[in-house]
């Protein structure tokens, strides 16, 4: 960004940095795959350095970067559902292990149970959970993103999280 | 298939064609000599005559007038522009002929006006739209008009006359 | 809804399952995301932008399908005849009267303006212009003394002695 017009803007490593974190819990929650959201973060960021006016706000910023990657993963989705039994064998292989306390292992444990109950739900139900949860989006944004009404919003969100606590329960995960 | 479609091309071609030299037959493409001669049956002559009165009224007889007389056609307006020391008065008329071939006179009267003691400007506004038939005056006052009750002294009335005839080409 | 939840008990436990699921996906430490985010990062820095091979204007093809190009050229020949007519009537200019059909006359004038104007003017005399001038002797003191006033002169009655 060397252009004198956008000096006033923050510099994008702020805004990297401030919102990577965001970005990739929802892209991880959402597409249940460390590799493609990486992927996903990497080209929603790249995009962002496209659109310099966006850096003016961040929560414009972070609600664009969560448009990106509905879009994308909603692609990810679609090849998913074909390959969906090599996909989830595959996670349970990626998450690395660590030698650490019992309750490092148990969170880990944990955290792969989750993205495994939330992989099981269908995208409509698991894209705004976790745009909820891990963005703290609102009802009406999560609206806007995915072209639905509020209410239906919050209609997903509700099942979503019925269908995810039977999952969990059912697996016994660890819960501090 | 390109066969078949070349076949159908120059038809298709020529039907726009013969179309199009239908609709300019169509249209009554008047001779341009003619055509003027129709607008000036549809002209109109409007006369505007303003009068600067005495602040008695009782004598008829304006202490200044003059007297302006325009050709002009249905839906054109005519201009008329009055300038005094400190005032400046402009009357811009828009004639229509209506269906049972009355006049439809739309006026509008702009006045600029400076306070002779304060030279505050001031300016006024106004759109009228008035029925009228031929030959029928329509009498237009910029600025009020007032009765003998209440007149200044030294202080005149302007009044502005218009009318409006149809156009005769004099012999 | 807080008075129903602590007296039903099905509704206090649908509940608490709900917060414990919440509690569960809100789960995170930083080594979830750091190491990802320094991955991306250098990714990032790496990357360089895509440069499109510009092509002249003038090289670019336009695949249009056969039937339609044929419409489009036909349609243009017609536009093409339509514009040289008009071209050659305003330059001879016309007049179309017609009756509307909801009553009245409709005038439409194709001939140029100038010609009009001059029409009136040789009519009207040497100072037949749109505007007219009339001044008023500087010795003749105006000030309103009411509201702009127009209308029939019937409507207006003037005081006579």
């Amino acid at each position: 960004m060397s252009s004198t017009e956008y000096a006033h803007l923050p510099p994008f490593d702020v805004v990297y940095e401030t919102l990577f974190p965001i970005i990739y819990r929802v892209s991880l929650g959402v597409t249940g795959d460390r590799e493609v959201a990486e992927d996903l973060c990497h080209e929603a960021f790249i995009k962002l350095m496209e659109r310099p006016d966006l850096l003016e706000s961040l929560e414009q910023s972070k609600y664009w970067l969560i448009r990106v990657v509905k879009n994308l993963s909603l692609n990810h989705e679609k090849r998913r559902t074909r390959e969906r039994a090599a996909y989830s064998k595959y996670l349970r292989l990626s998450v690395s292990t660590t030698e650490s306390s019992e309750k490092q292992v148990m969170k880990e444990e944990t955290r792969t149970d989750v993205q495994a109950a939330l992989n099981a739900l269908p995208f409509n139900l698991r894209a705004p959970l976790v745009f909820r949860e891990y963005a703290d989006l609102s009802y009406k944004e999560i609206g806007g993103i995915l072209g639905i009404s509020e209410s239906n919003v919050k209609v997903r969100i509700f099942r979503a999280r019925e269908r995810l606590g039977k999952a969990l329960a059912e697996g016994d995960a660890y819960v501090s | 298939m390109i066969n078949r479609m070349r076949s159908g091309i120059v038809p298709f071609l020529l039907c726009l064609a013969v179309a199009q030299t239908n609709a300019q037959a169509q249209a009554p493409d008047t001779d341009p000599k003619e055509a003027l001669q129709e607008l000036l049956s549809k002209a109109l002559t409007v006369t505007v005559s303003a009068r600067v009165l005495p602040p008695d009224a009782q004598e008829e007889t304006p202490i200044w007038n003059a007297e302006s007389t325009k050709l002009t056609l249905p839906g054109r307006s005519i201009k008329v522009r009055l300038d005094g020391d400190n005032v400046r008065i402009y009357l811009i008329c828009t004639p229509y002929i209506q269906d049972n071939g009355e006049v439809l006179l739309l006026a509008q009267g702009q006045v600029w006006f400076t306070e002779p003691q304060d030279k505050e400007n001031r300016y006024f506004s106004t759109f009228y739209s008035i029925p009228v038939s031929f030959g029928e005056k329509v009498l237009f006052f910029p600025l009020g008009l007032s009765d003998a009750d209440t007149q200044q002294k030294n202080f005149f009335n302007i009044e502005v006359e218009i009318k409006i005839v149809p156009y005769e080409k004099k012999q | 809804m807080a008075a129903h939840v602590a007296s039903c008990e099905r509704c206090r436990a649908v509940l608490a399952g709900l917060e414990s699921t919440r509690r569960a996906l809100a789960h995170d430490d930083e080594q979830a995301w750091r190491a990802p985010m320094e991955r991306v990062r250098r990714r990032i820095l790496a990357h360089k932008p895509q440069v499109r091979p510009r092509i002249a204007a003038w090289r670019r093809q336009v695949s249009v399908p056969l039937p339609l190009a044929v419409l489009a050229a036909a349609l243009l020949l017609t536009f093409g005849i339509s514009l040289a007519a008009l071209a050659m009537r305003q330059t001879m200019g016309y007049i179309r009267v017609t009756k509307a059909p909801a009553g009245g006359t409709e005038y439409q004038f194709a001939v140029p303006y100038d010609k009009v104007e001059a029409l009136l003017k040789s009519m009207g005399g040497a100072d037949a212009t749109i505007e007219s001038v009339m001044t008023i002797p500087k010795s003749v003191k105006l000030v309103p003394v009411g509201e702009p006033r127009m209308g029939k002169a019937g409507e207006f009655l003037r005081k006579k002695p």
